[in-house]
């Protein structure tokens, strides 16, 4: 048993270094619409993951995820295009910013679970959205922050490929990290199980808000890298379907899994935007896909893969 | 502001209230119920307004088409979504909330697009019945008779379905299949098909709010997403599930739009939202839900 | 069926999928032709709520580009170059046009781009062509900021804006008799746009305007009852709004109930075609409707040469909309023909200034060499039953020039400094 562990770990790290030796060398190789698509899968995945640990590892199923996601490209479009601050000090505020607001809505909607964990966090999520939309004078209501000056270096595109492909490597590891550490098992141990964990005299809620303000900031360097990417930022990035999709990428790719929602991120891009060149009804597809995926697969990909690799090794 | 004109707003906004509550109602029974949040909710009661198009031109127009049309429609979208039911959903009741969340997310999606095909891109409207196409007055007052119908449908529907609830035996087993759906199961009910009976019923509401709105509004595929919107604020402020709520919540936002477009008309769209804030922050299980604080 | 068959056969669908896809791009990357045509590449919402006008400009877009195909191309440097049209759903979304953009730019190799309905897919894609050193024509988003405060030398607009189509309301009332309005406008930036530009230009034609109320029913509203109300007891004479679509359908259908047309007098921004073709026998006679080409406006033969193609195309008459696209595409023609070529630069120059024909009532389009604005004028008519069509028509078409309405040069240059400041 421990052996097999050891196998699939090794080819783990062996699988982790082809892809990460070919996203360092596409730059090298690849169309430049290529990096464009690339470095808005990069954001998504990181979008994805940060919602994960709250869907996947704490099993709350969240409809508002992207309100933090658009707080931290508001935060950055505010602060570089009102303040004249610096990009990078824009982009190291945002996320603390998109916290800040994680812990708000975290104080009023973890104590709950399923079904009204779902409706609050979509209501606190579209107050957000709506403030965003109406607040002309700050916000730039529904025609958002356009034309967002960023260094001249990021305008290329090779740079920012590289700076989002960074943040993401780092963020994922900062993800991994928390996890693996007693804090993440805790969070696994309340979704498998609330009323224990609480007989155990830990505070639950404590350590749920906590996991809900990382996914929040880590949200918000996702959203904040997008407002980079796009010199634009709009409220539509915190509107409701925007949560769905994250949801529907964390699913398909497998919430059970630690690359599952970047797996999701990496197909939903690029089925959307593949999709929508050879027919005006992707909704029509999207929606297929979904009752499709929910019906056959509900582990999502990579809990399809991981149930056939256990079937397949003898012994396990 | 003189009486009159009190009145007359008081008026509109309680037409507004009525077509919040025909929307929200078919949602908060499927919410109390059945405890899922069902998002295709929206599309619902957009295919029921584009199907009444349909019938109402098909029978020229006239008075008897109408009420022919208000009994068809309704009923052949609720057949189209009790099929889905019984295929897509019913198998995810026990299993965790977000499989529900996304597969009628999905079906939303895939509505959509089939409206979309059915009756093209451009807008649509039905035409007014001749016998509403005169106003109805009273106290010196003149209303347009068709508002006047619609407040009438709206707390016939609330009536109709307290009833079904509380006073018919489909409505005990309803309940007690809520409650506690094995030991229904163990009396010897078939909680599948009282599941199905009761996610119909939710698409009935919904699809007769879309056949009423159909002659006085314009129809265009994405009014199901507005209401999907509409019918969300409401339940949340009335408490996930609660019929009585979703009467009073849809009254308060109905009201709250009326007058406060006279004092603030430049909030007309935060409204709702605002009415959804101070509840969420009072009292975040709704008017009328029940805390369901966990430590 | 097995479980484990059901999911084989799933995942081997999605394998085929995705390689059909990936082996589709791949052919169209690939695909160069030896003379190669002209590519205009469109980013456009077709689908989303503004979907069916979309649709229609792109439709009258087509036909003067089928048109120009059919004689065997545009005349270049070269030779003839047939024009090949590469169309990108943006679903309403900035975010997603900017995407659209940049493939199109990088991917199809496009000469330029043209499209866009909504302002903020517009002013997106503007950086973008902006960054690209791209030229961006625009027929339909209206916002003034892109040929105004953001305007650049990539970007064009061959409709009028926000600014000018408010003036133009204000210049048809100067004369008139009335003092008491009331705004009615969708609360977006559009609607806010055209409040804007509208009190402006009142306060500067009329000194005796008097605002009596103004609401801001949200985009997509199905209940207009406490608007309607609203606005008739604040008793105005002129009620103006900018509302279209579902919106503008709705607030008739149902103010008509009150009696509301009768009382008041009703001028509506682009209730033209759009509005009274799905409404049919429902709209209600004498409304003012102000838009850029009126239904059956007088044929002359060009105006019947493009009804005909429209309809042998599409099934349907054209809208304003169609005529916009039309218009357009005339004007790209025009700037290739009179420049040889369509390396951007050159082409841009040609564009300068330019002049074309229209058969809408305004007759002679213009560009503005300094902002790239044109000068399409408006007309406002009323509407009328007609018993030659099944939808109501619009008489005593009155034209209202573009020119005067629009903001001077300078005014622009100096917007555009203090912008990038």
């Amino acid at each position: 048993m421990s052996q097999v562990i050891e196998k699939n770990k090794n080819r783990m790290w062996l699988w982790l270094l082809i892809t990460t030796g070919f996203f360092v060398l596409m730059p090298l190789w690849a169309p430049e619409m290529w990096l464009h698509l690339a470095i808005e899968i990069f954001i998504v995945a990181l979008f994805a993951m940060s919602l994960n640990m709250i869907l996947g590892r704490a099993g709350l199923p969240s409809f508002g995820h992207a309100c933090f996601y658009a707080v931290g490209g508001y935060a950055f479009a505010i602060l570089v295009v009102k303040l004249k601050l610096p990009a990078f000090i824009g982009l190291l505020a945002a996320p603390f910013i998109s916290g800040l607001f994680a812990v708000i809505i975290g104080y009023f909607s973890i104590r709950l679970t399923g079904i009204h964990f779902a409706i609050l966090t979509m209501g606190f999520g579209q107050i957000v959205w709506a403030i965003a939309h109406k607040w002309y004078s700050f916000t730039g209501g529904d025609d958002g922050i356009t034309g967002i000056p960023i260094p001249a270096i990021l305008k290329q595109p090779e740079v920012f490929y590289y700076l989002a492909f960074i943040m993401l490597i780092v963020s994922s590891a900062v993800i991994k990290v928390v996890q693996d550490s007693a804090f993440g098992q805790t969070i696994v141990a309340v979704r498998e199980n609330r009323e224990r964990v609480t007989f155990s005299g830990l505070k639950v809620w404590h350590h749920l808000l906590l996991n809900f303000v990382i996914a929040g900031f880590f949200a918000g360097i996702a959203g904040a890298l997008l407002a980079m990417v796009n010199r634009s930022v709009f409220a539509d990035f915190g509107y409701w379907t925007s949560s769905a999709a994250v949801v529907l990428m964390c699913i398909l790719g497998g919430v059970g899994s630690f690359v599952g929602p970047m797996v999701g991120a990496v197909i939903i891009t690029l089925l959307e935007h593949y999709i929508s060149i050879y027919t005006y009804y992707w909704q029509m597809i999207l929606g297929c896909l979904i009752i499709i995926l929910i019906m056959f697969m509900p582990g999502g990909i990579c809990g399809y893969i991981q149930e056939k690799l256990q079937k397949n090794e003898p012994g396990a | 502001m003189t009486g009159s004109e009190f009145l007359m707003q008081f008026m509109s906004g309680l037409t507004t209230a009525m077509i919040y509550f025909l929307i929200a109602a078919g949602l908060t029974l499927i919410l109390g119920v059945l405890k899922i949040m069902n998002f295709a909710q929206g599309g619902i009661y957009m295919l029921g307004a584009y199907m009444s198009y349909t019938f109402i031109k098909l029978f020229g127009g006239t008075n008897y088409g109408f009420w022919l049309t208000l009994a068809i429609a309704p009923i052949l979208v609720t057949a189209f979504f009790c099929v889905v039911e019984v295929f897509l959903i019913r198998r995810f009741y026990e299993k965790p909330a977000i499989y529900i969340l996304l597969m009628t997310y999905g079906v939303l999606l895939v509505t959509y697009d089939l409206a979309r095909m059915s009756w093209g891109w451009i807008i649509k409207t039905a035409p007014m019945p001749p016998m509403f196409q005169r106003p109805f007055e009273i106290f010196g007052l003149f209303f347009p008779l068709y508002n006047v119908f619609l407040i009438f449908m709206g707390f016939f529907i609330f009536f109709f379905i307290w009833f079904i609830i509380n006073r018919t035996s489909w409505g005990k087993i309803m309940r007690a299949a809520a409650d506690d759906r094995e030991m229904t199961a163990a009396l010897g009910i078939n909680v599948p098909w009282v599941f199905t009976a009761v996610f119909g019923l939710g698409a009935w509401i919904a699809a007769i709010g879309g056949a009423l709105v159909a002659p006085m509004a314009g129809l265009s595929a994405d009014m199901g997403v507005e209401a999907g919107i509409i019918a969300f604020i409401v339940v949340v402020i009335a408490g996930l599930g609660s019929l009585p709520g979703a009467l009073l919540a849809s009254f308060i936002c109905g009201e709250v739009q009326a007058f406060g477009i006279l004092v603030l008309p430049e909030l007309a769209i935060a409204f709702m939202y605002l009415v959804m804030v101070i509840v969420l922050i009072v009292r975040p299980w709704g008017l009328f839900g029940k805390p369901v604080i966990i430590k | 069926m097995g479980l484990k068959t059901k999911r084989a056969l799933l995942v081997s669908g999605i394998f085929v999928f995705s390689a059909t896809f990936a082996l589709l791009s791949i052919a169209s990357m690939a695909a160069a032709k030896p003379l190669s045509p002209i590519k205009i590449g469109i980013v456009q919402s077709v689908s989303g709520m503004v979907s069916d006008f979309a649709l229609e400009d792109l439709e009258g877009f087509r036909v003067k580009i089928d048109e120009v195909n059919a004689m065997g191309g545009v005349d270049t440097k070269d030779g003839k170059r047939q024009i090949e049209l590469i169309v990108r759903d943006n679903k309403l979304k900035p975010d997603i046009a900017v995407k659209n953009a940049k493939s199109l730019i990088l991917e199809e190799k496009v000469d330029f781009l043209v499209g866009c309905i909504s302002s903020s897919c517009a002013l997106a894609v503007s950086e973008v062509a902006k960054e690209n050193k791209t030229l961006f024509w625009v027929w339909d988003a209206r916002t003034h900021h892109l040929t105004g405060a953001r305007g650049h030398r990539y970007v064009f607009r061959s409709t009028g804006n926000t600014w000018m189509n408010g003036h133009a309301a204000a210049n048809y009332f100067k004369d008139k008799p009335y003092t008491r309005y009331a705004l009615i406008n969708p609360d977006y930036s559009y609607g806010r746009s055209q409040y804007d530009a509208f009190v402006q230009g009142m306060k500067s034609v009329k000194p005796d305007f008097k605002l009596v109320s103004e609401q801001w029913p949200k985009l997509g509203t199905t209940d207009f009852t406490p608007y309607i109300t609203a606005l008739l007891s604040a008793k105005p004479e002129v009620v103006y709004t900018s509302m279209w679509g579902t919106d503008a359908m709705t607030f008739i259908k149902q103010a008509k109930g009150y009696g509301f047309f009768k009382k008041i007098k009703y001028v509506g921004l682009f209730h033209g075609m759009p509005l009274l073709r799905p409404m049919g026998q429902e709209m209600v006679e004498d409304i003012y409707v102000l838009t850029e080409c009126p239904f059956v406006y007088p044929g002359t033969p060009e105006n019947k040469a493009f009804y005909d193609a429209y309809k042998a195309r599409t099934g349907k008459f054209p809208s304003s909309y169609s005529i916009g696209g039309y218009n357009a595409a005339t004007f790209i023609v025009a700037g290739i023909e009179k420049a040889g070529t369509v390396e951007n630069e050159a082409l841009i120059d040609a564009l300068e200034g330019i002049t074309i024909k229209t058969i809408a009532p305004a007759k002679e389009i213009t560009i503005r060499k300094c902002d790239h604005q044109s000068d399409y004028g408006i007309t406002i008519g009323k509407t009328v039953k007609d018993p030659n069509w099944p939808w109501f028509v619009l008489k005593d078409v009155e034209i209202i020039p573009g020119a005067p309405t629009m903001r001077t040069c300078d005014q622009i240059m100096t917007e555009r400094a203090a912008e990038n400041k």
